[in-house]
């Protein structure tokens, strides 16, 4: 097939615009506002490029299905609309949704950049002056998460150089988050060790008792070894089976959060669960009663009356 | 008939010589779309030479005229440009010939990255259109030093190699001397162009026929 224009939603066409963006953001000097700015505008090329990678019709606002059709590569007869996309913040959720290694916290921090971007566009705010780089580490963490889920290199967008410079400081961000993550474990440690033995027998009784496996995944706390609680997020396409006559959802899920009620030991984020060896994915299991779980399709304008009887 | 698919892997054209020289330049095109398991993408057209004056500036004719049209490849501002080029002799002339060279090998001295990092964009809209165009993508190599801009500094090294420096290579000059001498070309892979074609006016034709391909989903 020949064809002269590529799709303008296609994932070439929005990685090239990354990759130019890229470059120019890489011009400037680092701590120049020009810098930021043109990273903002790189990020969300990715973002979308990656979205559009599982299919372009993701990236189209479905209120008008003119703007699916377009995404499709069809205009439907007497369409004048422009296409319309979705919001970066919706493409960000979206992402986080197709991506499992595209967490919260990543997601989080692409929605506080281009709120800097929003900001530096819409106001009379200066968002990225005087904000430093200490948020580079993040930002090429966000963008080879997302390129490597879609098997593009950081170097195609970034070139050779910057890629070894990303590689140093994502590294540098795990280091920074095992560092903080195991001083405040010690922390922890030494006011526990500090308790008496029937103190702490009876708090990690109650921990026990208080981490409902129905609240999260129980492990085992890195600083007082009671039993506590892990929450996390949803990573992947949930998967149902039946089992002894009940429905059994199954979801993949990812870290972002653990507390510990003996110790009261709490960590937050990904990167920091995954330094001190809680960032495993985990399984939440629920089981449901099969007419609970298809409720709305048995349910009709007869639910709850007795069975029809034609006597007068 | 020869390994087609293979030559055009390993030289990125093939010299067919006299090919069927009874059939329309359609049948031969037919043939070799069936050996390539390719569609023609148009009928074919007639090529000659003209001076720049008899034809408008957005060809190469209109640019290049009787002078050497420099190494390209055909439609490189388009998103997908044809795959497979065919050029077919209907009257000779001994005096021009086309010249053919791979570009791994016109590139050879330019790294990887930069080859992979080129980008360029159509020098006018296309369809009301501006976009990017990387040098090469899934599996297509496009260049055009007239059609398209460099958009980055990968692209000007690019260009610098193409058109400011020497080849580090042969370049192949096949001469369409008679009429049924025909050669293939992988359009997605290698460049083309035609020695000048002197002062005085030739009566050299040659038939054209594209084929479409489909891309690497790399």
């Amino acid at each position: 097939m020949t064809s002269k224009t590529p799709h303008e939603w296609s994932p070439d066409a929005l990685l090239s615009k990354a990759q130019r963006y890229a470059s120019l953001m890489l011009e400037q000097p680092r701590e120049e506002w020009q810098f930021g700015f043109w990273s903002a505008l790189c990020l969300e090329m990715i973002v979308r490029a990656s979205i559009s990678k599982v299919s372009p019709a993701l990236l189209s606002d479905a209120k008008d299905w003119n703007n699916i059709a377009f995404a499709l590569g069809k205009k439907a007869s007497g369409a004048k609309i422009s296409p319309k996309s979705i919001d970066i913040s919706e493409a960000v959720s979206r992402a986080e949704a197709l991506f499992p290694s595209f967490n919260r916290e990543m997601a989080n921090f692409c929605v506080l950049h281009f709120q800097r971007r929003n900001s530096e566009l819409h106001s009379g705010s200066l968002a990225f002056d005087e904000i430093g780089t200490s948020w580079l580490p993040q930002y090429y963490a966000c963008c080879q998460t997302l390129l490597d889920a879609i098997s593009v290199s950081m170097a195609q967008i970034f070139g050779d150089q910057e890629v070894a410079t990303a590689a140093t400081l994502i590294q540098a961000l795990k280091d920074e988050a095992a560092k903080a993550v195991k001083g405040t474990i010690n922390a922890h440690k030494t006011v526990w060790e500090e308790k008496d033995v029937a103190d702490r027998a009876k708090l990690a009784k109650q921990a026990d008792t208080l981490s409902s496996r129905a609240d999260g995944h129980r492990v085992s706390c890195p600083a007082c070894q009671s039993i506590a609680l892990v929450q996390g997020t949803p990573a992947g396409p949930e998967s149902s089976t039946m089992k002894d006559g009940m429905i059994v959802v199954r979801q993949p899920m990812l870290p972002s959060h653990f507390e510990c009620k003996a110790c009261a030991l709490k960590i937050v984020g990904y990167s920091k669960l995954s330094a001190c060896g809680l960032g495993g994915t985990y399984t939440s299991t629920a089981y449901t009663d099969p007419v609970d779980y298809f409720e709305d399709d048995f349910r009709d304008r007869y639910s709850g009356m007795d069975e029809d009887n034609n006597e007068p | 008939m020869v390994d087609i698919t293979r030559a055009l892997a390993i030289d990125g054209f093939i010299d067919l010589g006299d090919f069927y020289p009874e059939a329309t330049t359609l049948e031969a095109a037919n043939r070799i779309g069936a050996e390539l398991g390719c569609r023609l993408w148009k009928q074919p057209e007639s090529l000659t030479v003209n001076p720049t004056t008899a034809k408008p500036p957005n060809t190469y004719a209109g640019n290049y005229g009787m002078g050497e049209l420099p190494l390209h490849t055909d439609l490189a501002h388009w998103h997908i440009p044809p795959r497979y080029l065919m050029l077919r002799c209907l009257i000779g002339d001994p005096a021009v010939a086309t010249l053919v060279v791979h570009h791994r090998e016109a590139l050879r001295d330019v790294s990887v990255g930069t080859l992979d990092r080129a980008m360029f964009r159509p020098r006018r809209r296309l369809d009301g259109h501006m976009f990017l165009l990387h040098l090469r993508q899934r599996g297509i190599f496009r260049w055009d030093r007239l059609f398209l801009v460099p958009a980055n500094n990968e692209a000007r090294q690019v260009r610098v190699a193409l058109v400011d420096q020497p080849l580090p290579c042969r370049v192949a000059e096949i001469i369409l001397d008679k009429p049924g001498r025909t050669i293939l070309i992988d359009n997605w892979t290698t460049l083309h162009g035609r020695s000048a074609a002197g002062k005085s006016p030739s009566d050299r034709r040659i038939e054209r026929a594209y084929f479409s391909g489909e891309e690497n989903d790399e």
